[in-house]
């Protein structure tokens, strides 16, 4: 403290309640807590309904991924139709005729079938007697 | 022998010996404590380390008996131009906004109030500064302390009070480094062991829309209400799109890291070496010190409050150890009200609740420190 100067020293007991009542006393301090408050309450509100704000932009995303299985259901699409053909074009290898098309269910999945199917072959019955 | 003696003297004057005065010598162990704690105990290591060395440069007598930093065609006076024109703060500012991921505040805004309430312990000491006779000007720029933001009581006091900027500057880095010192006992005195049990909820997922969106509106609401705030606000947000736009990648990883290190070195070795023992060992500083103190308690205090306030109303209840948060020391508050919460029970996670009025408490101060200069500004 042998630094501080004799005049400064002073100003380490100087106090009084006075400023407070001048215009940048507590009038001031009011009015930026009123104003930081309300900035913030502002922003809260804002934060509130930002969800229905941009529910706009994600509607064409969810309406399309929502109506697709729906489709599907009903009809298969153009592309899926011409994609099966060709592969039961290039897998028959002679002249064929496709009679319907159709979504399987939930119990006719293409991987349950076919183990299905592999499990049956693997118990095929002999008939012995008809040798 | 006559001559030998009289070149032993000339030789003496020719060093900085000569000019080196007690005060000095206080200011470079005050340094070195600063650059003890970074490097033991991990105080803020990034600001510390660089103030502390550019005090040791500061005190360091020069010829002509300036301080480099305000010595004409010196580099440090150049370098110091980006504090005194207040060029490094929303540079920082900046590279904030590209780090600040505001979706926990997003994803729960009734913890935004809490970043607001932190702010009541900028106006009390504001008020206080007034008391002890310290000019309107010179009391806005200590009450910023209480925001606990190195670059926005810079940012202030170079605007209200230069003649502080050193004692201020200083104080602010030193209570953001010991947040886990002065906040904890505050936090356990005003809150009960069943309130800091209280777990809550997870937050929602946020979508990259709201992200997007926020940081254009937020802005215009803080500076249509303070437009004081508007280069803080601007910086910090415009870094916030840059991150979240997500097409501006370089820009933004260039924001939060190259740059605001730079400015960050620049900032700290700058107010470091402009802080020298004439003017800084001085009785105003004891008081700033202090007046920063009270200001950093009282911001927490409210906080903690305010949440408690908030649990009257509330039917999910919030643990009030996050108003603690309220204070912009990211992420260093955050990290606190975790610990504390971890004490009374390990399994709570409270860091990402309280990342949400922490972030809020880097608005809430910004939009103080506007008001403050555009009430107080001559």
């Amino acid at each position: 403290m042998l630094f501080l100067a004799q005049e400064e020293s002073k100003r380490l007991i100087e106090f009084s309640l006075a400023p407070l009542t001048e215009e940048h006393g507590i009038p001031m301090a009011i009015m930026g807590i009123v104003v930081v408050f309300s900035a913030l309450v502002l922003i809260v509100v804002f934060i509130t309904v930002l969800p229905r704000l941009v529910a706009p932009f994600n509607k064409p995303a969810a309406t399309e991924s929502a109506s697709a299985p729906t489709a599907h259901d009903d009809e298969l699409p153009e592309e899926v139709l011409v994609v099966i053909a060709a592969a039961v074009a290039e897998a028959m290898d002679r002249p064929h005729r496709i009679v319907k098309i159709r979504g399987l269910g939930a119990g006719e999945y293409a991987w349950s079938l076919e183990g299905r199917m592999k499990h049956h072959m693997s118990h095929r019955i002999e008939h012995r007697d008809r040798k | 022998m006559e001559y030998l003696s009289q070149k032993v003297v000339q030789l003496y004057e020719t060093t900085a010996f000569a000019g080196l005065e007690a005060g000095n010598v206080v200011m470079m162990v005050i340094a070195l404590g600063f650059i003890y704690l970074a490097i033991t105990k991990r105080y803020e290591p990034l600001l510390l380390i660089p103030i502390g060395f550019g005090i040791i440069v500061g005190n360091m007598p020069t010829e002509s008996g300036v301080p480099l930093v305000f010595a004409e065609d010196s580099v440090l006076r150049f370098l110091y131009f980006g504090v005194e024109k207040e060029i490094y703060p929303p540079l920082i500012f900046l590279g904030i906004g590209a780090m600040t991921d505001f979706s926990t505040m997003l994803s729960n805004p009734k913890l935004v109030l809490l970043g607001a309430a932190a702010q009541v312990g900028v106006f009390m000491t504001y008020l206080g500064a007034l008391c002890l006779a310290f000019t309107p000007q010179q009391a806005g720029a200590i009450g910023i302390i209480g925001g606990a933001d190195g670059p926005t009581a810079i940012f202030l006091a170079s605007n209200l009070a230069p003649e502080l900027l050193g004692a201020i500057a200083i104080a602010a880095y030193s209570y953001m480094a010991l947040v886990p010192v002065i906040q904890p006992p505050i936090m356990r005195l005003l809150t009960t062991k069943h309130e800091r049990l209280i777990r809550m909820k997870p937050s929602r997922k946020v979508t990259r829309q709201e992200l997007i969106m926020f940081p254009i509106v937020a802005f215009l609401i803080c500076t249509l209400l303070a437009p004081g705030s508007i280069v803080l606000m601007g910086m910090l947000f415009f870094g916030n799109l840059l991150k979240e736009c997500t097409v501006t990648d370089r820009l933004s990883l260039t924001a939060r890291t190259a740059m605001i290190d730079i400015v960050t070195i620049l900032l700290g070795f700058c107010v470091g070496a402009s802080t020298t023992a004439q003017y800084f060992l001085k009785g105003e500083s004891i008081l700033i010190f202090v007046l920063g103190a009270v200001s950093f308690a009282v911001a927490t205090g409210c906080g903690v409050l305010f949440a408690k306030v908030m649990n009257l109303f509330l039917k999910e209840k919030i643990n009030p150890l996050v108003g603690a948060a309220g204070v912009s020391a990211v992420p260093g508050s955050a990290r606190v009200v975790q610990l504390v919460g971890q004490e009374e029970d390990p399994g709570n996670y409270l860091l990402m609740h309280a990342m949400a009025p922490n972030v809020a408490g880097v608005i809430g101060s910004a939009i103080a420190a506007g008001v403050l200069w555009s009430q107080l500004a001559s």
